[in-house]
């Protein structure tokens, strides 16, 4: 073994004595070798987190603008009267506020409403389909319209009264059909005047969805002028149920505890 | 007694490849030490990148916290927005048809009045028939349509019918083509 050793001691000496920095030159170069291909992998996976960077970095700045404009928003003073826009364009087919804005803008213009036809297809759920023609004229597919058709008589101030107070009530309503009629007689007008009216009452059908990063609309400076317009129009005052009238099974006219004479004398006050 | 040294010229062999050998070596160690420093500083870029991105990810988790709890507002003006777009819809399509009825009611004097009218269909139009007993007013009328002022402000005033009853009353028709609400007008029939 001591004989082996010498060798071996003998033959590293006699390759790294005279050679010794060729075989430095080798473990440089191969280790320099790996190390340049570890680098180019670690390269491209800079390059990688880079662009995986960049991309965060303008989603981050989106939702930054998001999460800030949903703050300001809670402080909008349009934003505040949002309802109005509801109540003006609901989400419902508004029937009953159609009816009672007739009754009130007539109470309102003293005109008599003698004719009146609608039909309002389904209303037992939200923006149904109107199942009549009525579709067909549809201009939009964000939104969809009550029609009706109705007669009044009054004179014709009240009814261009009646025409300017019945586009300027919430839900939105328009005109889309007018004819009048006013009687010449012996060279005079009569003092009442017939108008068939086509009214079209708006509602809205689209349904809406976002995502996360999507940016918040934007309201153009007409859609702002529009708004402070809809601000003056007269809602609909739909009254309220209040009480609850039980319906009695037992006493059906109210006369439990009373007697022939009683009811005699009521018969005789009425 | 002289010395013969056989191993003089392999002396000189060795030292000279020792020398290449040296200037090898150097040329590995500096491509040994640019290796070295591109993958300390790829190394050092990545750990910063992954450093760098995973704060990122922390503020995205934040802001998208923030943004779901306010979810309600955000669908409130999404819905206030979308129907204000349809709102402005709506009303570009509505046509200025009371204030074309106030206008041709009042515009030609107490002797012609306005015995019908009639609005309605794809094209726009207002139709009204005037009244009058007198001829000669229909003079100054149509004096009046024929006038800038009514030009500007609808797109077009069609006269037609005049006829005269057995009461000895005239009457004119009278088809106005109204601007729409989103129509630039550069008049508005007062």
């Amino acid at each position: 073994m001591p004989i082996l050793n010498k060798l071996n001691s003998f033959s590293l000496n006699m390759l790294m004595g005279p050679r010794k920095n060729l075989v430095m030159t080798i473990a440089f170069g191969l280790t320099g070798l790996i190390l340049l291909g570890l680098s180019v992998s670690q390269i491209n996976g800079v390059f990688a987190l880079n662009k995986k960077l960049t991309t965060e970095q303008q989603k981050l700045t989106q939702l930054n603008k998001k999460a800030q404009e949903l703050e300001q928003l809670k402080f909008s003073p349009e934003f505040a009267q949002a309802d109005v826009v509801n109540k003006v364009l609901p989400s419902h087919k508004p029937l009953l506020e159609l009816l009672n804005n007739l009754n009130s803008v007539a109470a309102e213009t003293s005109v008599s409403i003698t004719e009146f036809e609608i039909n309002p297809g389904e209303i037992a759920t939200d923006s149904t389909q109107v199942t009549q023609q009525v579709t067909a004229k549809k201009q939009s597919t964000d939104y969809n319209q009550l029609d009706l058709k109705l007669t009044i008589i009054g004179e014709l101030n009240q009814i261009r009264r009646f025409m300017d107070f019945i586009e300027r009530v919430s839900p939105l309503t328009t005109i889309t059909s007018l004819t009048v009629d006013r009687k010449v007689e012996g060279g005079q007008l009569s003092g009442t005047t017939r108008a068939d009216l086509a009214l079209s009452t708006y509602y809205y059908t689209k349904s809406i969805a976002s995502t996360l990063s999507s940016p918040l609309p934007e309201i153009s400076a007409q859609e702002r002028e529009i708004f402070q317009e809809i601000l003056s129009f007269t809602p609909a005052e739909l009254e309220s149920q209040t009480e609850i009238i039980s319906g009695e099974n037992e006493d059906l006219f109210g006369i439990s505890g009373l007697d022939v004479s009683d009811l005699e004398e009521t018969l005789e006050i009425e | 007694m002289s010395e013969i040294n056989f191993l003089q010229r392999r002396r000189a062999g060795l030292t000279k490849v020792e020398k290449q050998d040296f200037v090898y070596r150097r040329y590995a160690l500096i491509f040994f030490s640019v290796a070295f420093s591109l993958f300390v500083v790829s190394i050092g870029s990545h750990i910063f990148l992954t450093q760098r991105l995973k704060r990122l990810s922390v503020q995205h988790q934040s802001l998208t916290e923030q943004i779901a709890n306010d979810e309600p507002v955000e669908i409130s003006f999404l819905i206030f927005s979308q129907k204000l777009k349809s709102i402005r819809e709506i009303y570009e399509n509505r046509s200025n048809k009371q204030q074309a009825i106030d206008y041709f009611s009042n515009i030609f004097g107490e002797q012609v009045f306005l015995s019908g009218m009639n609005y309605g269909g794809e094209g726009n139009q207002l139709t009204l028939r005037l009244t009058s007993e007198d001829i000669f007013a229909f003079e100054n009328t149509l004096n009046v349509l024929d006038s800038t002022e009514v030009k500007n402000a609808f797109s077009s005033v069609t006269k037609s019918g005049l006829r005269r009853d057995e009461t000895g009353s005239y009457s004119l028709d009278l088809a106005v083509e109204l601007k729409k609400a989103g129509e630039q007008t550069n008049a508005n029939p007062q």
